[in-house]
């Protein structure tokens, strides 16, 4: 499991940070797919995206350890 | 036509990847071996005099580590000095009166019978054993006023830290009330308050790994035992008082489990009371490790 980080004194666990750093990720990610034009072998957008973020997050929770 | 198909199935790969990941990631968090509660406890022994009287010196300081032994604080000795003369005194009378009649005693004992009777004789051996006994009675309130002078030097029970010292000199100590809170030194151990859904996953025996709240180093540690029994917090004698507003949702309990500390890394403090994360190191089949 991730370990907390400190915040102004408030331990938050290390889950919240990731969630937001994927999220942050993810905004260029998603220029970069739709420059190289990926979402035109998407049947829908919307649910891609969604997979995506979800897989990601869920990856980087269970492997990454800081 | 396949082209259609193709945006399909990339998205619905994309979805099924997501959802395995996600129920990973799900049971990692509810089912996985780890606990991010976990406190560090020791065993505190309460100081108390074994005699009573005024704190005439306190030998340690807050915080710090004596051995096993070493005096922590001293009761006024005067009054036992005094009592073990007093005991040392009747002991020397008793000793005496006894010498005085076993030698009666031992007189009479030649006496032929047509000088002394029997009665008298007999009446003269037994005051020599009264005497006697005496003697051995003094003799154990002289060993009693010896071991109450002793008691009053009262000496630390393990080697560990003197915690929250609140003695001071001239303080009165009362014989049986706490007065020095001395951490065990060698009883740090993790108490682990695993969430009644991971219990299964645990094993006496099975390696964890501790982490401090602090971060650092992990420390190493053995499962030494579950606990078998925890209180449902409505317990009225022995009667069962369930508890009626009992629907849909439910909280997992924890069970606190007893962790023996196999290596801490030099340089690392610990405090009774500290918060830990507790993980157990080898996975289990299904459930995936925490590191």
């Amino acid at each position: 499991m991730p370990h907390e980080f400190t915040f102004s004194g408030i331990l938050i666990p290390g889950l919240l940070l990731q969630l937001l750093l994927v999220l942050f990720g993810y905004a260029g990610v998603e220029l970069m797919l739709a420059r190289i034009g990926v979402f035109r072998w998407v049947w829908h957008p919307a649910l891609f995206r969604i997979g995506l973020i979800v897989a990601v997050f869920s990856l980087v929770g269970l492997y990454v350890r800081f | 036509m396949w082209r259609q198909g193709l945006r399909v199935g990339v998205t619905m790969v994309t979805v099924v990847i997501a959802a395995v990941l996600a129920y990973r990631l799900w049971n990692h968090y509810m089912y996985g071996p780890w606990t991010r509660d976990a406190r560090i406890q020791a065993d505190v022994i309460s100081v108390s005099p074994d005699v009573s009287g005024l704190v005439t010196a306190v030998d340690v300081g807050d915080n710090r580590l004596v051995k096993k032994g070493e005096v922590l604080f001293v009761v006024d000795q005067s009054r036992y000095r005094i009592a073990l003369q007093e005991a040392l005194a009747s002991l020397d009378a008793a000793r005496a009166d006894y010498t005085q009649k076993r030698a009666e005693a031992r007189r009479r004992e030649h006496l032929g019978h047509h000088v002394i009777s029997d009665e008298s004789l007999q009446a003269a051996k037994a005051s020599a054993l009264v005497a006697q006994q005496r003697v051995r009675s003094a003799e154990a309130v002289v060993a009693a006023a010896r071991l109450n002078l002793a008691r009053t030097e009262i000496q630390a029970p393990v080697d560990g830290y003197v915690t929250n010292l609140q003695v001071h000199v001239g303080d009165y100590a009362s014989a049986g009330k706490a007065m020095m809170a001395v951490v065990d030194r060698h009883s740090f151990r993790v108490e682990g308050y695993f969430e009644e859904t991971k219990i299964q996953g645990l094993r006496k025996g099975d390696r964890v790994s501790v982490r401090l709240m602090s971060g650092g180093p992990r420390l190493e540690g053995r499962i030494e035992g579950i606990a078998r029994a925890i209180t449902n917090g409505q317990d009225r004698g022995l009667l069962a008082d369930v508890n009626p507003s009992f629907d849909w949702i439910r909280l997992a309990q924890r069970i606190p489990v007893r962790i023996r500390l196999v290596r801490v890394p030099a340089g690392v403090t610990l405090a009774a009371g500290m918060t830990c994360t507790v993980s157990v190191d080898v996975p289990k089949k299904g459930v995936l490790a925490a590191g």
